[in-house]
């Protein structure tokens, strides 16, 4: 008998009546979020995620790690906007906010650091390694490839015999997209010497280099290449005869 | 590639799903009165959003944990940013768009809404053919599913989102149809919430994809 007559009673209280949707979207209403300006914030956010990646991804060589958390931050930043403004969080009842958060909480986020507890150990021991041996000294040492920022691109056009333009330059451990276009009428390559200009001055001959790109006459190739530990190096054709013939630049690695 | 169509198939079947539920609890156009106070079929897209993030979560974290195993240049050293920025750009915009859809309907504007809806479906298109600009790059330069570690964990997850973007934006032509057919009205307009629920979901899962694929 007493819970025949508790149903009734909750039946009268307010956030059980029917009506409460109504309510909910009155109150979605009433609130009136600024949706363009969320979106204006979202892409101020963007664009200083894209700023930091794109002009400060080395600073004099070291390591570009400390960006991540402010990266980080604004992706968090930008994901609750979303989900507060654009998915009504902010406005809607906590039961929503409760099922999405104890997704994320519980399970999301506790698996993915498992996962990087699990699986990673091993990685990081071999990216120390690799730093460890090609460490030029006890400072910085190389990077791990994946903290070096985006690769640069070197557009070149390559004829008998030279190239346009003759000269590049990029950070250590930084990648290098080739693009060389042939308007010549023979066959040209691009390849970089191995060892800096000071150890061997003529690679072609040492045959101590490695082609990146390969253009037919008329044609376009494209390579790509991590560039190496810092020094003067060389690019050239290593067709024979052509980089004696002055298809050869410069390649300056900060 | 026959896995990314598996995959792609499974995404697919999952829209159906969710789609069949929303259909399935559509035709009880008023609001029944629940335990809760709360309309049960909005939170079961709640529920289904933190599924789905679950889901990502597994993708992203395999994704991290096997970044940097790929030697950058024939990786990472391959992404564009400026095609995945402007991507990032086209779906913020169209979550922006979709909420105005949303709006327009609580405000009894329906062809503001419809208009809006198309506006999302063309943004969303958008975004799937920068995608697509992407993978032809990638395919050009001989990476694929099965070259390496970055090929397998970059498709499966971008691939997933994107067979995600694709079901929203039928998701969408869905609700636009059904809106021409006098469907959808002020009082009645649960479906375009649900729907933009999902595609805010889409938006969401991209703006964590961009910063752990291209920026860090
Ligand atoms: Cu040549």
């Amino acid at each position: 008998m007493e819970h025949g007559q508790a149903i009734p009673q909750t039946t009268i209280e307010p956030h059980r009546d029917p009506g409460d949707f109504v309510a909910e979207e009155a109150r979605i209403k009433k609130a009136k979020p600024n949706y363009i300006g969320v979106f204006i914030l979202l892409a101020i956010l963007t664009a200083i995620e894209i700023g930091i990646v794109s002009l400060f991804h080395k600073e004099n060589g070291n390591s570009t790690v400390g960006r991540v958390p402010i990266l980080l931050g604004l992706t968090v930043a930008k994901g609750l906007l979303v989900i507060l403004y654009y998915m009504h969080l902010k406005f809607d009842s906590r039961l929503y906010s409760i099922f999405f958060g104890a997704g994320v909480l519980a399970f999301a986020l506790p698996m993915v650091i498992a996962f990087i507890f699990l699986m990673s150990p091993p990685q990081l021991h071999s990216v120390r390694a690799e730093a460890g041996e090609g460490g030029t000294g006890g400072e910085q040492g190389p990077t791990a490839p994946s903290f070096v920022g985006p690769p640069i691109t070197f557009d070149a056009e390559g004829g008998e015999f030279y190239f346009k333009p003759d000269a590049l330059a990029a950070q250590a451990g930084q990648g290098v997209r080739v693009t060389l276009t042939n308007v010549g009428s023979v066959e040209h390559t691009f390849a970089i010497s191995n060892k800096p200009k000071s150890e061997d001055p003529t690679p072609w001959t040492t045959n101590d280099g490695k082609e990146i790109a390969h253009a037919p006459a008329g044609s376009t190739g494209k390579g790509s290449f991590k560039a190496p530990t810092p020094g003067e190096y060389l690019f050239y054709c290593d067709v024979p005869g052509h980089a004696q013939a002055g298809m050869v630049g410069t390649f300056t690695v900060q | 590639m026959s896995a990314v169509g598996k995959l792609e198939q499974a995404g697919h079947h999952v829209g159906e799903s969710v789609e069949q539920v929303v259909d399935e609890t559509h035709a009880q156009v008023a609001h029944a009165e629940t335990t809760t106070g709360l309309d049960h079929r909005k939170l079961v897209m709640w529920v289904f959003i933190a599924s789905e993030t679950i889901f990502f979560a597994a993708l992203m974290a395999t994704y991290l944990v096997y970044r940097g195993k790929t030697p950058y240049e024939e990786g990472v050293g391959l992404l564009d940013l400026n095609v995945a920025s402007l991507n990032t750009f086209i779906l913020l915009a169209s979550s922006l768009t979709m909420v105005m859809s949303l709006q327009a309907i609580e405000n009894k504007k329906k062809g503001r809404m419809i208009v809006f809806l198309i506006l999302t479906t063309i943004l969303g298109l958008a975004f799937l053919g920068g995608q697509a600009y992407e993978y032809g790059k990638l395919l050009q330069e001989g990476i694929s599913l099965d070259t390496n570690l970055f090929g397998a964990t970059f498709f499966v997850l971008t691939g997933f989102h994107g067979s995600h973007v694709a079901i929203g934006v039928l998701w969408i032509i869905m609700l636009i149809i059904r809106a021409l057919r006098g469907g959808i009205s002020e009082h009645n307009h649960l479906s375009v919430e649900l729907g933009g629920l999902y595609w805010h979901f889409v938006d969401l899962v991209w703006v964590v994809l961009f910063t752990i694929i291209y920026l860090i």
